[in-house]
Formats: C-alpha cells, sequence, structure tokens
C-alpha cells in the first residue's frame, strides 16, 4: 500500500501521471523540482512512453532540467578523468564512489542526477600520500574551521572535503564507507577484492557492494530526510542488476559478510513498499530473517521514514515532519559517534546554525 | 483579459485563493499570496500582462507569504518561496515587491534552461535587437530606459533569454528595477514615465520600478534577432563614444555576463558563436544616458539605410 | 607517424573523445572541449600548433618544425621557443595527452 504522495507514486508507477489534471501535474513538478530529481522523473515517465502525451510547457521544463543535469554530469566525468590522469598514473589505486562510479559504468541510473561532487576511495594506508598528491596538483583542503577539521580527522572516514583551485570542483576522498568509530564496521578490502575495473582503469563496486553502499548511507550513515533520491538509486540499482539472478543470490550473503544486514533490510523494505521495487520474495525473508531490528524499532521507524522522505513543500511541513526529521538526525549521529562527543557536536551544530540564521 | 482588468476584490480573492496566473514573457507564474499590500503593488506593476485561464498549466508556482516574526521589536516579515525553495531569508513584509521581483529573476536563473541567459537588458528597433550587457552598476538599465524614450522596444531589462536552436532573443518585458537617482533621471528621459512606490531602504538603496510599456507587453510573444552587443560603463567624466570590439572579446564577456554557459556545454558554445558571428561588438562608455541613446540609435538607423540585413538567419 | 622517433621521447595527440569545437576571428581561436565542456581562448600560434596535432599526434620538436614550415620562420625563433610551456599547459587544459603506442 503506497503513501498518497505524488512524487513517490509517480516514481512508482510513472504511467498514473498521463492521467494527471492540471493542479497535480503542478503538485508534481514541485515535488519533484524540491527533491532535485526532476529530470530523472522525466527520464522514468519516457521510459514508459507517455512522454510525448504530456503538455508542452511540461516537457519544456524536463528538457530544461535534463540540459542541466547534463551539464552537471559533464562535469562529473570531466572530474574523474582529471582524477584518473593525477592518480592511477602515479599508483594510487582509484575506487569511484557514488554518482562518479554510475557515470563512468555508464549505468541507467547516472541520467538525470544533479550530483556535483566527487568521491572516491583509496586504501587507508595511502589516504595521507595520496592528499598530499593531489594538493600539488591543484587541490587543496576547503576552508574548515579547527572544531569541524578535527571531526573529520578523528572520527570521520573520509578527510576533509578538497576544491580544486582552478575548476572549483569539491572532492571527497574515503578509505572506507562508514566512519571508522560507527557500530557497523565493514571491512573495505572485501570492496576492493570485488571491485570491477572499467575500460580507462578506473575501479568501480561490484552490483552488490554498490547496491549495499546506498543502502548503509541512507539509513546508517545520511540523515534519512532529504533521501528521497537515495531510496530511488536503491531501487534503479535493483531493477538493472536485479535482471542477473546472481544479484540477488549475493545480496544477502554479501551483507551478512559486511555486517550491513539492517541497513540493507531498510532499504529493502522501503523501496518495495514506497517505490514500488521487485524483491523477489527469498530474498525479503532473508533479509527479514538476518537483519529485521525488534518490532518496536521497526513501528517506530516506519512512520518516522515514510514521513521524513517527502519531499518539504508547505502543504507537508506538519509539526509531525519536524519531529520526525530531527529524531532521524539524531539517529544518523549517534550511530556515527560514540556518546560523548555527540551532545557537544550537535549543540554546536545548531549554535551555528542559529547565529547565521540571524546575522 | 489582464491584471489591470480585475477588481481589487476578484484580484485578493485569486491571489489568496487558487493563485493569480499570469503570462509574463515565456514562462506562466501562478502566485499565491494573502499579504494586501503586495497585492498591490504587483497588480499595478503588472497591470497590462495577461491573465492565464486556470487549465494552462505554470512554469513556477510561487508564494509570497508572512513570515515569523521571531524578535518582537522587529517589523512585519514575509517570505518567498518558488516551488517550496527559497532564494533568501525572511524581509520585511513592505518590500515584498523587490523581493518577489529577486525571486523571479532567480527562478529563471535556476531553472530555465532551454534559453541560454545572460544578464543583460535587450531592447529592438527596426527588426533587430541590441543587447545592453554589464555587471550591475554599469548603467545599463538607464541606458535601456533612455532607449525606450527614443522608440525602441522594450524585451527586457534584466534578463537576455536566447533560444539556443534558432538564435532569437525571447521577451521577457517585466517592470525596470530603478535604482537611487536613475528614478529622477528616468522621469527626465521618459514622456510619460510610469513610476510605482518608492522603496526605501532596501540593501541596495532607494528602489521603485517602472511599469514596462503597454507595446512591449502586447508583443511579448515576439522574439527578435540580435544585431548589437553593447557593454555600456557609465562614469561621470566618461567620453560618450561606441568603440568595436574585437569579436573574440566579444564572444568572452558575454560568456561571463551568461548566467548557464557552462551547464548548456556545446549548445552554449555554438549558440554565442552564433550570436558573435552575426551582431556587431561594441564597448560604450558613457556619462549622459541621453548621448549614449543617441548613438546605439545610430547604428539602427545605419542599418536602415544600408537596407543590409545583417545576417540571413 | 612522420620523423624518427627516439627513445624517451613523448608523442603529444588530442584524445578523440576531445571532439573539438573551433572557431577563429581575428587571428584568435576559440576552442570547445566536448569532454571537460570547457571552452578555450587561444592566440594564433597557439590554437595553430592544437590544430596541427589535432590533425596529426607528433613530438614537441615535431611541432617545431611543422610550425616553423608552416610560417616560414627559424626553428629557433621566439615564439617556438615557448612550444614546451605551451604543450605543458595544453597537457594540464587536458586538450591534449600522450599517444599510448
Amino acid at each position: 500500500m503506497l503513501p498518497n504522495n505524488l512524487l513517490l507514486r509517480a516514481f512508482a508507477d510513472p504511467g498514473l501521471v498521463n492521467g494527471l489534471g492540471v493542479e497535480s501535474l503542478e503538485l508534481l513538478l514541485a515535488q519533484a523540482r524540491m527533491a532535485g530529481l526532476t529530470a530523472r522523473l522525466s527520464y522514468r515517465i519516457e521510459d514508459t512512453g507517455i512522454l510525448a502525451a504530456l503538455p508542452a510547457r511540461v516537457r519544456t521544463q524536463f528538457a530544461a532540467a535534463r540540459a542541466a543535469a547534463e551539464g552537471r554530469r559533464r562535469a562529473l566525468e570531466w572530474e574523474v578523468n582529471r582524477l584518473h590522469h593525477v592518480l592511477t598514473g602515479s599508483g594510487y589505486p582509484m575506487l569511484l564512489l557514488k554518482g562518479a562510479a554510475y557515470a563512468a559504468a555508464g549505468l541507467p541510473l547516472a541520467r538525470g542526477r544533479t550530483s556535483a561532487d566527487v568521491d572516491i576511495m583509496v586504501p587507508r594506508g595511502q589516504l595521507d600520500s595520496a592528499e598530499k598528491h593531489l594538493v600539488s596538483h591543484g587541490w587543496e583542503p576547503v576552508e574548515l574551521d579547527a572544531y569541524d577539521k578535527r571531526y573529520y580527522r578523528g572520527w570521520s572516514h573520509e578527510l576533509p572535503p578538497l576544491r580544486h583551485r582552478e575548476r572549483g570542483s569539491e572532492l571527497d576522498v574515503h578509505h572506507t564507507i562508514l566512519p571508522p568509530l560507527s557500530r557497523l564496521r565493514p571491512d573495505p578490502s572485501a570492496f576492493w577484492r570485488s571491485a570491477i575495473a572499467l575500460a580507462d582503469g578506473s575501479r568501480v563496486f561490484c552490483p552488490t557492494h554498490m547496491a549495499l553502499h546506498v543502502a548503509v548511507h541512507l539509513f546508517q550513515d545520511g540523515e534519512i530526510a532529504g533521501g528521497l533520491g537515495g531510496l530511488v538509486d536503491f531501487d534503479e540499482l535493483c531493477r538493472h542488476f536485479g535482471r542477473d539472478p546472481g544479484f540477488w543470490h549475493e545480496l544477502v550473503p554479501a551483507a551478512v559478510e559486511l555486517g550491513l544486514v539492517r541497513p540493507l533490510y531498510y532499504a529493502l523494505r522501503y523501496a518495495s513498499s514506497l517505490l514500488g521495487t521487485t524483491v523477489p520474495e527469498p530474498v525479503t525473508d532473508e533479509a527479514a530473517r538476518a537483519g529485521k531490528p525488534p518490532r518496536p524499532v521497526r513501528a517506530a521507524m516506519d512512520p518516522m521514514v515514510r514521513s521524513a522522505l517527502l519531499p518539504d513543500l508547505p502543504e507537508y511541513r506538519t509539526p509531525w515532519r519536524r519531529a520526525a526529521c530531527l529524531s532521524l538526525y539524531i539517529r544518523s549521529h549517534w550511530l556515527r559517534m560514540p556518546p560523548l562527543p555527540l551532545a557537544r557536536h550537535l549543540l554546536r551544530k545548531a549554535w551555528v546554525r542559529g547565529f547565521a540564521a540571524t546575522s | 483579459m489582464k491584471i489591470g482588468d480585475l477588481t481589487r476584490d476578484q484580484l485578493h480573492q485569486r491571489f489568496a485563493g487558487p493563485g493569480l496566473r499570469t503570462r509574463i514573457g515565456p514562462f506562466v507564474f501562478r502566485v499565491h499570496t494573502p499579504i494586501d499590500r503586495f497585492v498591490t503593488d504587483f497588480s499595478a506593476a503588472y497591470a497590462d500582462f495577461p491573465v492565464c485561464d486556470e487549465n494552462e498549466i505554470s512554469d513556477f508556482r510561487i508564494r509570497v507569504t508572512p513570515a515569523f516574526r521571531r524578535w518582537p521589536w522587529r517589523e512585519a516579515q514575509a517570505e518567498f518561496r518558488a516551488d517550496g525553495e527559497s532564494p533568501f531569508r525572511t524581509f520585511p513584509r513592505r518590500l515584498a515587491m523587490p523581493f518577489a521581483e529577486w525571486g523571479l529573476n532567480w527562478c529563471i536563473c535556476s531553472h530555465a534552461h532551454q534559453f541560454l541567459i545572460f544578464h543583460s537588458a535587450v531592447v529592438e528597433k527596426a527588426g533587430r535587437a541590441a543587447i545592453l550587457a554589464g555587471p550591475p552598476g554599469s548603467g545599463k538599465s538607464t541606458l535601456c530606459a533612455a532607449l525606450l524614450a527614443r522608440g525602441w522596444r522594450l524585451l527586457s531589462d534584466e534578463l537576455a533569454l536566447l533560444d539556443p536552436a534558432r538564435g532569437r532573443l525571447f521577451p521577457i518585458p517585466r517592470p525596470v528595477a530603478l535604482k537611487g537617482t536613475s528614478i529622477g533621471l528616468i522621469e527626465g528621459l521618459l514622456p510619460h514615465p510610469r513610476i510605482g512606490r518608492v522603496f526605501a531602504p532596501t540593501h541596495k538603496g532607494t528602489l521603485a520600478h517602472l511599469r514596462p510599456p503597454l507595446e512591449a507587453v502586447e508583443c511579448q510573444a515576439e522574439p527578435a534577432l540580435p544585431g548589437w552587443v553593447v557593454f555600456p560603463t557609465h562614469a561621470e567624466n566618461a567620453d560618450t563614444r561606441l568603440v568595436p570590439l574585437r569579436k573574440a572579446a566579444g564572444f568572452l564577456r558575454l560568456e561571463r555576463n551568461c548566467f548557464n554557459y557552462d551547464a548548456l556545454g556545446r549548445t552554449a558554445f555554438d549558440a554565442l558563436s552564433q550570436l558573435i558571428e552575426t551582431a556587431e561588438c561594441y564597448d560604450l562608455p558613457f556619462a549622459q544616458a541621453a548621448a549614449a541613446a543617441e548613438m546605439v540609435d545610430g547604428l539602427a538607423e545605419r542599418q536602415l539605410v544600408t537596407g543590409l540585413p545583417l545576417d540571413a538567419a | 607517424m612522420s620523423g624518427a622517433l627516439e627513445e624517451g621521447v613523448t608523442v603529444w595527440r588530442v584524445p578523440p573523445e576531445n571532439m573539438l569545437s573551433w572557431r577563429m576571428w581575428d587571428d584568435e581561436f576559440l576552442v570547445y572541449n566536448t569532454a571537460s565542456g570547457l571552452t578555450h581562448h587561444l592566440n594564433f600560434l597557439a590554437g595553430e600548433a592544437l590544430r596541427s596535432l589535432e590533425a596529426e599526434p607528433g613530438s614537441a620538436s615535431e611541432l617545431v618544425r611543422r610550425l616553423a614550415d608552416q610560417f616560414e620562420i627559424a626553428r629557433d625563433s621566439p615564439p617556438l621557443q615557448t612550444i614546451d610551456r605551451l604543450i605543458r599547459e595544453l597537457d594540464e587544459l587536458g586538450l591534449i595527452a600522450p599517444s599510448t603506442s
């Protein structure tokens, strides 16, 4: 039973867009714009074959969104090209993550994405020297205050962001996919072992790990609120790779090996219930057996997640939704950091945000 | 039916209820607001624009609404949202009109990538358009108004919309934003300037909106081919003259003036190249807007006299 | 490939994915690189050098020879002494790359 949110329903069943009246179409376009998903929605609709039947003004808005997304993709692919030029040639193996990986691998999922930052993974032992190497080739660390710097270096799983001096692009260099002090600690060597090499020599996760990474980012590392795009990523990866039965066979075992069954359980659960992703029943059962949280936790998560994934139009900004977003934010930071620094970190972030708002 | 044809009550009902739909240039805006003063200011500035049928789907959904005051000594606040997003924090409610105008600019620049968008004024005479390009403070709005006084049609005061496919500039003849001393200047230049309420203070100084000429709004569906690209620079003791510019320099300066050149890639390169190929480029340092306008007028006259089309597009 | 190759000499070429698009006005070039999405403004010498490598890969010295012949100037004339630096810059910008033999 899908919740009554037009954007979610349109992703699950793009054909329904054909029958929408003006008011509903406008609501859909507004929700899509807020979520940054206009171009991606347009490709889903096109795949269903009904794009030509929509009003010209809608198609123009779609074309404009696609043009902007293509520009981002071009920039992303060029960044990968330049990184390859600098890193791979100098003996730093480079694993592409997320948007950069989807684009480099030419996945259908790459169409219409609007992420501009590049995420890569390098072996932990080479992290510092890779950073020095990048800095000597035109990248520089983004301005951070001392507190945030300590957070990144001490607690996080990535370097502070780097920005290219001339191109202005941002780069995040990771050595694993979750902060080292999280409760979940997948061993990154598994990712390197199964990584797939692309024609130009850069590497991407194998399909199973790609899907797991999205699940982890959504339900462990990130803040879920505003994560509709991530859930759509997971859905599209499952649709694309799921045509090969091998993908489904390996999914839960890989999650078990890496200790990531809980986020996988959530991803499968919410992708299927909210976006209508077709998950083979044996896989659902297996994931439940291995990763289902206790009933009270599930009961609390369900409405919170549904609510948090709704695009933030004024119509949806109920006090209930604000509470949902806030508790998910606290939860994700709790999972990332040991308890003691958490309150201090959150308090400080709130202070900074509050100060900026009144200045 | 035009916005100016609606009664005050009808206007308030529409704005506060289903929203007012209007076509501004190539875009349909749907505007919601319960703020009386904003209804008055907006309806006055946009009185000549058409009201659209409720079946006409919009490009942007705008909401200008009261916002929480936060501190009791602050004046009443408002906020601007387009499809749920806002480019700025809350602002004094009495300044809703200028903020909404900036908000509309932001909407177009953020999303209208079916066009190449420049931070330029565009005016047309004798079937050709002059793009007046330059950073804020270059005097392009004043020069633009002075050209209107000489019979040029207004296509846009702020944003040039270039259709990459056929190289045409699409009109979006919105109210002209006049700042500070140029308000008085324009009153001197134009025979019957229809200038709205003066807003003060904003962080940009005093501000008022000049209603676009009726003819400009009536012709807002008629694009024009570019004939000239002019880079005005106003300075108190400048020597007013047209200085021909090398085409490569014209390309680079216009590219800097473009909001979405990078995003549109090859399409942008080809469209801008085509524009530069067919249009003449000039620098125009000037002291008096009237004298500068006379120079630009001379370009159109020359074209009429020689009778040669500037290109065969 | 014309000319004898010494060991260790880099042969430069324009990668095919660049699909360069050119415009020229008054001895100045504007070139768009499809792979990077960047537009470059090149002076006459830089533009001719790049076009030469686009037409056929070559080493730095080979390029000097071609340009000297094309413009009928000496190979050690001041403009051609900057070719090494030009090649470095074009490489940095991604307009050219070492040819993989």
